[in-house]
């Protein structure tokens, strides 16, 4: 198990399945309960897959736009954790303030919080990494060139 | 100390009804802070600390799943693997005293580890208006082969202690838990039960069941 935090943990395919005929069966049979939505959601924002990530966060959006839920600060925090899980910090941060302008001393978005920002400085490294390798890698080229030319 | 001078990392689960201070044990546990306006989880937290008893470092991932009823279908898919779990009832709600039949046959049906070590936490020993005594905390330990202990979240009382029983036994344990890879082979050691008695910070405090 290799993970540090909420949003390196990885949801099984099984429990994505479940949730999932649990969601249909009720499809077929008239409106989707709230509760049968939300898990089924949140396993998917949890999948390893980002196309199930996206379709957890539409349906989490899907459940914040009803206006008779309580549950709205549940949906924002997993919509936080399902955007900051496909990179998208920015959108996950404005999710996760929402949040704290409503629960300022909420200790577990708080670290959320904290996760996210320590993964945008990750990514930022990351970029450099990369943008520094090619930069080196140019350099070689360039310098393979003079060398070449050299008598 | 160092992640990679960890023997091992283990899984241990918290549970119980909502409001009985699953979050604020672990709050005590991990940063020594309590806040009274604890708000309720969303869903699961998850922390992780590095926790050495008796010179083995080991590392917890401690899942703090939300003891609130819409969540009751959500939290059981984080039981998967568990090695140990902290299940937690208020000493001033015999409620949810109660319902720890239902919380054990939830942990028995989900999680995966047929061996996984159990402790039993009532909270909330510094507030008045006891409802359930000690007594009958340890009879419902010693009738489930449960670890047992009364705790405050707010005065720290037997935090500490709940979680170093815990990760002793689970290292007791043989065949529960396993060495990382990561860590260096050979180079430590795992104690004895009868040292582990004579070492252990939490004196007579615990009831080891």
């Amino acid at each position: 198990m290799d993970m540090d935090d909420f949003l390196g943990w990885t949801s099984s395919s099984d429990d994505i399945r479940k949730h999932e005929e649990a969601y249909n069966k009720e499809l077929m049979s008239g409106p989707v309960s709230s509760s049968t939505q939300f898990n089924y959601a949140c396993f998917l924002i949890q999948s390893k897959y980002p196309g199930d990530v996206r379709r957890g966060i539409s349906l989490l959006e899907e459940l914040y736009q009803n206006p008779d839920e309580s549950g709205k600060r549940d949906y924002v925090y997993f919509l936080a954790v399902g955007n900051a899980r496909l990179k998208d910090y920015n959108q996950a941060l404005q999710y996760i303030n929402g949040l704290l302008a409503v629960e300022r001393s909420n200790k577990q978005v708080q670290e959320l919080k904290v996760i996210i920002e320590k993964r945008m400085r990750g990514e930022a490294v990351k970029g450099a990494a990369v943008a520094g390798g090619v930069l080196v890698g140019l350099g070689a080229i360039v310098g393979l060139g003079i060398a070449s030319q050299l008598p | 100390m160092q992640d990679s001078e960890c023997i091992t990392t283990l899984k241990i689960l918290i549970v119980g009804e909502s409001g009985v201070g699953k979050s604020s044990l672990l709050l005590r546990f991990t940063d020594d802070t309590f806040d009274p306006e604890q708000s309720a989880t969303i869903g699961v937290d998850f922390k992780v600390k590095t926790f050495t008893v008796e010179g083995n470092c080991t590392k917890l991932a401690i899942w703090d799943t939300a003891g609130q009823e819409r969540f009751r279908t959500l939290t059981p898919s984080y039981y998967r693997g568990g090695q140990g779990v902290i299940m937690v009832y208020d000493v001033t709600n015999r409620h949810t005293f109660s319902k720890l039949d239902m919380w054990l046959s939830e942990v028995d049906t989900y999680a995966t580890k047929p061996n996984l070590v159990r402790m039993l936490v009532g909270n909330k020993i510094d507030k008045p208006g006891r409802e359930v005594s000690r007594e009958e905390g340890l009879a419902f330990a010693r009738r489930h082969a449960m670890l047992f202990i009364e705790a405050s979240a707010k005065t720290q009382d037997g935090v500490q202690c709940a979680f170093e029983e815990l990760v002793q036994k689970i290292l007791q344990t043989p065949g529960l838990w396993e060495v990382d890879n990561r860590s260096q082979g050979g180079g430590f050691s795992v104690s004895r039960e009868d040292t582990a008695a004579q070492q252990s910070s939490c004196g007579g405090y615990c009831s080891l069941v």
